[in-house]
């Protein structure tokens, strides 16, 4: 084999390494849950159809569709950050739960003018965000507490504190239904609200800034890099001066900001309260990391594969509603996907390890 | 032209996969409900709809909920879909009926099931579920009055279960003044193995009722007292919203029941008959939408040996202070109440 053919295909391997396994990620998933609709007895093409026109077919449901996609986005980001400089931090569901809850608390209980209220509680969902996941940076630095295990552990804590709290601390004071485990409603003129009515809150626009400031950041500025060289080679980071405590502490602080956000935007512009369970049952955290994955943690390609992703949950209700076929095919087919990329999870997790081995080890 | 001929054909193959118009004029009526499985409490509901299907001739459509968002968009969705009667039942469907309902209180018709929408567009039907597990405490307190220690196992803690604990602890102290309970929670409605092992745990902390609130995870009380019983030490418990007494297991002693089909019956007949009432309902003993296997309403199979006809004439005694008016429930602060 000549010298040529060896880089042809070298270049070809990178190609379908960076993107032919999410697209085959995604075929095998409908592919399979094309099997399931047959065995259910309705017709692939109708029940795939309807799927579409519930995700995008028309101006509601596409509103619907960005409106779950905006947590997913910064979801996803938060992940992108972290994982892209070596940091497998999966405590994105644990931040977002938070900084949804305060920032409903803010919204809610604050005397102050709703606008003041509106970016009070979306700071306090920054910072708090951002404290959570400082927390599990800092359990890294001390302890060497492994990421996957201390942030998913982290994850539980805030679900199950949040749920405390809602049921019998801040519990909606004018629910008429004691089961209503939620906090107050945020009045109208704190809400993040509809860009035009009828239409997806300006939350979603917030995202769409975060994701371009983030493209920036990565692609041109010296942080970028810098935090890049740390995923991809800890060893020639250290060699090349960058301190990695540091950018540590950086690198969490703005995921987790970014996450805590994402679960502001969720309870200011859409639900208007933080409600037991939001953010715990509809996965956003998660999708968003899928959406990070599939992106290979690129900004633009992750607000995309979250648009995506919001499609296929969106969509999968209109397909249940208008078909025989039940929501679970649809959950199944998103936790395909999910699987098939977490393999890649997988060696991205043991090339990190490798690393700090190396490192620990000198 | 090729390309405009593949174009064309794209666009057929779009429109071919949009369904031909909703031209009928059935009536269409959605019911938007957490996923359906094997709960009770939601298949009574989807039963009596597809039962009553064959009477009025309507469309339907079970809208289920995966994650609290999908309540949201369910419920918008429907509107947008043109529905004409939309029925949501549990808790999460108070606030979507009450947002869809103010913005388009002509676009539908609107109930809710087991929660207050709050709204004078919305028919709202609750339940008084603690005078049925006030029942079932009674119940437990007369077959075991000898008791230190009553089990409780239920799904989730907190204020909206606060009135299934309530209930059943006042009805076990209005026999048994001293009584102790022990409390433990699946945390899932279907958890079938974690409630086995409270089971197993709250016998040996001494309890031979208890009380099963964790809907399907129940089963697996049932389970462990079969078990049990086998070994010598037998438990008896209940179930929840239907009758699931039999003779293959004579532990399950009762249940207290939470019809939801006659409600979802009562909305949709009242649907057809023009006769809605908007705002709140709340249905309790003497409408018979809730009540006990064996005290108010029949059983599959009774269990003689532990519901004696005094056991029996106890808790009946109680129904009747209840209809009368002469018991009144009345839910104390959850956060004051000690059990």
């Amino acid at each position: 084999m000549n010298e040529e053919s060896r880089n042809w295909k070298k270049t070809l391997g990178a190609i379908a390494d960076s993107f032919g396994q999410p697209l085959v990620a995604v075929l095998i998933s409908l592919l399979l849950g094309a099997v399931v609709i047959m065995i259910c007895g309705e017709n692939v093409f109708t029940a795939y159809g309807a799927m579409i026109r519930g995700a995008f077919g028309n101006e509601f449901y596409l509103n619907d569709t960005l409106k779950r996609a905006t947590p997913i986005i910064m979801g996803g980001l938060a992940v992108c950050i972290a994982w892209r400089s070596g940091y497998e931090a999966m405590g994105g569901e644990g931040q977002m739960i938070l900084g949804a809850f305060c920032s409903a608390l803010v919204a809610y209980y604050l005397p102050l003018p709703g606008f003041v209220r509106l970016l009070l509680a979306m700071l306090a969902a920054v910072v708090v965000g951002a404290a959570y996941s400082a927390l599990s940076a800092w359990l890294y630095d001390k302890f060497e507490v492994t990421f996957i295990i201390s942030t998913l552990m982290l994850n539980y804590i805030a679900n199950y504190f949040a749920s405390y709290m809602t049921n019998f601390v801040v519990k909606d004071p004018e629910a008429l239904d004691i089961n209503a485990v939620q906090t107050g409603k945020i009045a109208a003129e704190a809400q993040l609200s509809a860009i035009t009515p009828g239409s997806v809150h300006w939350g979603f626009v917030l995202a769409l800034v975060a994701v371009l400031i983030a493209y920036f950041v990565f692609k041109k500025t010296t942080f970028g890099y810098k935090s890049r060289m740390g995923g991809l080679n800890a060893k020639f980071a250290l060699y090349g001066g960058i301190n990695a405590r540091r950018m540590l502490y950086i690198v969490l602080l703005i995921s987790g900001a970014l996450a805590g956000l994402g679960g502001a935007f969720e309870a200011l512009g859409s639900k208007y309260r933080y409600i037991d369970q939001m953010i715990f049952t509809t996965g956003y955290a998660w999708s968003g990391m899928v959406a990070a994955l599939l992106a290979n943690f690129n900004p633009i390609g992750t607000a995309v594969a979250s648009i995506l992703l919001a499609g296929l949950s969106t969509g999968g209700s209109a397909m249940q509603r208008s078909t025989i076929i039940p929501v679970e095919v649809c959950n199944m087919i998103e936790g395909i996907i999910t699987l098939l990329m977490s393999v890649k999870l997988l060696r991205i997790a043991q090339r990190n390890h490798k690393a700090r081995k190396v490192l620990r080890e000198g | 032209m090729k390309k405009l001929a593949s174009i064309v054909l794209a666009l057929a193959l779009i429109l071919s996969l949009v369904p031909a118009s909703f031209a009928e004029e059935a009536a269409r009526i959605a019911v938007i409900c957490d996923p359906v499985g094997t709960n009770l409490f939601l298949t009574q509901v989807v039963d009596k709809a597809e039962e009553l299907q064959a009477t009025y001739g309507y469309e339907l459509s079970v809208m289920e909920c995966s994650d609290t968002d999908e309540w949201q968009s369910n419920y918008r969705a429907a509107v947008a879909e043109g529905y004409d009667l939309i029925v949501g039942v549990g808790w999460q469907s108070a606030e979507y009926a009450n947002e869809v309902a103010t913005q388009y209180p002509d676009a539908a018709k609107y109930a809710v099931i087991d929660t207050d929408a709050g709204s004078d567009n919305v028919m709202s039907i609750s339940y008084n579920e603690e005078q049925a597990a006030y029942l079932m405490g009674v119940m437990a307190g007369n077959a075991f009055p000898d008791e230190e220690l009553y089990g409780y196992i239920g799904a989730f803690d907190g204020t909206g279960s606060f009135k299934y604990r309530w209930g059943f602890a006042e009805g076990v102290k209005s026999v048994n003044p001293d009584a102790q309970f022990i409390f433990n929670f699946t945390n899932s409605y279907t958890d079938t193995s974690v409630a086995y092992e409270y089971a197993i745990q709250q016998q040996a902390a001494g309890a031979t009722y208890i009380f099963g609130g964790a809907a399907a995870a129940n089963e697996g009380i049932f389970q462990a007292a079969l078990e049990l019983a086998e070994a010598g030490t037998p438990i008896y418990s209940i179930a929840q919203d239907a009758d699931a007494t039999t003779p293959d297991n004579p532990y399950i002693l009762s249940a207290q029941l939470k019809n939801t089909g006659v409600t979802m019956g009562f909305v949709i007949e009242s649907y057809f008959n023009d006769t809605m009432t908007m705002g709140l309902t709340v249905q309790d003993l003497a409408d018979g939408a809730i009540g006990a296997t064996h005290i108010t309403n029949e059983g599959n199979y009774l269990n003689e040996e532990i519901l004696t006809p005094e056991v029996i004439a106890a808790c009946q005694a109680v129904v009747d202070q209840i209809v009368s008016g002469e018991l009144v429930l009345e839910l104390p602060d959850p956060a004051e109440y000690t059990f």
